[in-house]
């Protein structure tokens, strides 16, 4: 009798002793673009590159760049009926944006003329190649270009030998790749 | 001495950083959402050199003169009504204010020597365009200037004993200005 007092006595203190266990409550919180607080369903932050880049001052600006570096001054032998001249892109830009490069004779009379001496007749001239280009891949590391200044043998042979100039212009901007 | 070496390296030092100067390229850029250096503008120009068969440089003016073979001149055939003419031919393609300059000299004397110690003489008189400047510093192979005529006149064929009399015709060429001066 004694025994089973005690066995039940034991389990009423382990009874009391029992600490019920409940559902902790969770509470994600999550700051605003303001700075406020405000209570989230979900507890998932964005994180995201912006578009832009922080100048030498710390403002921000726009990330996107691109290059193009062409030789200042070309030399076309006398009696070479093509020479070339090659110029070089490169950008990181956004999707679909490629560099468009455009290359023509400033005057568009395409006649290269001796200034020192002008009552020579000028020299006549064409472009060809990549007078007309735009890139395919918005990121591009670097590429190379190439326009030709063709000069017919016959008006080479016709003219009276000199230095012959002539200015060309290139025109870039970005542009949709098509 | 230690002087003079460090005087002497400082020298080879200051020229080892010496950097030669090249025509900087030209860039056109997009930064910062700033398009700058657009359009850009580059010079061609010709050389007054073309590349030899090496693709070396070389001048590339040139004139070709072209004369004639030797002649036979048909016994009583060159004269004064019926001149023995021949012809010559200048091509050029020089620089501003050159023109090839083309004369032509003999001795106006034909030696015929039948035997050793012996030389019979014929006079003759040289024609035509024994002195020649072009008018352009080109001076292409259909033009009618490009092809000049000399003629040969002996005055008096009867009096000669008949033999094969000859002389040499020199052509000399030249550059000159437009004062006639040679150029150089």
């Amino acid at each position: 009798m004694k025994k089973l007092m005690a066995i039940a006595l034991a389990l009423v203190m382990m009874l009391a002793v029992m600490v019920p266990a409940f559902a902790v409550t969770e509470t994600w919180e999550k700051y605003d673009e303001e700075g406020a607080i405000t209570t989230t369903p979900d507890s998932q932050t964005l994180i995201k590159t912006s578009t832009q880049k922080l100048d030498d001052e710390g403002n921000p600006v726009d990330a996107a760049w691109f290059t193009v570096t062409i030789p200042a001054e070309t030399t076309i032998y006398w009696g070479e009926e093509s020479t070339e001249l090659i110029y070089y892109i490169r950008s990181q830009l956004g999707p679909d944006t490629g560099v468009h490069v455009t290359v023509a004779d400033k005057e568009n009379a395409y006649t290269m003329t001796d200034d020192d001496h002008p009552d020579l007749k000028g020299l006549p001239y064409t472009l060809a190649g990549q007078t007309d280009v735009t890139t395919a891949d918005p990121v591009l590391p670097t590429g190379q270009y190439a326009v030709q200044v063709q000069v017919a043998e016959n008006d080479w042979n016709a003219a009276v030998i000199s230095e012959y100039a002539d200015v060309l212009t290139f025109s870039a901007e970005t542009a949709d790749i098509a | 001495m230690k002087k003079m070496l460090a005087a002497a390296l400082a020298l080879v030092m200051m020229l080892a950083v010496m950097v030669p100067a090249f025509a900087a390229d030209k860039t056109i850029a997009l930064k910062d959402g700033v398009t700058s250096g657009s359009p850009a503008e580059v010079i061609i120009k010709t050389s007054t050199d073309k590349l030899g068969d090496d693709d070396q440089p070389v001048d590339a003016r040139t004139y070709t003169v072209s004369i004639p073979a030797d002649q036979v001149i048909p016994w009583g055939g060159a004269t004064a009504d019926d001149p023995y003419e021949m012809t010559y031919q200048v091509t050029s393609q020089l620089a501003y204010n050159e023109f090839v300059k083309v004369s032509v000299a003999g001795s106006g004397e034909m030696v015929y020597a039948p035997e050793a110690g012996v030389e019979l003489k014929l006079a003759y008189t040289l024609g035509g365009a024994t002195e020649f400047t072009a008018a352009s510093p080109v001076l292409q192979a259909g033009d009618a200037a490009a092809t000049q005529t000399l003629n040969v006149v002996v005055a008096d064929w009867s009096a000669a004993i008949i033999g094969e009399y000859a002389d040499t015709l020199t052509f000399t060429a030249g550059i000159v200005d437009e004062t006639g001066a040679a150029v150089a």
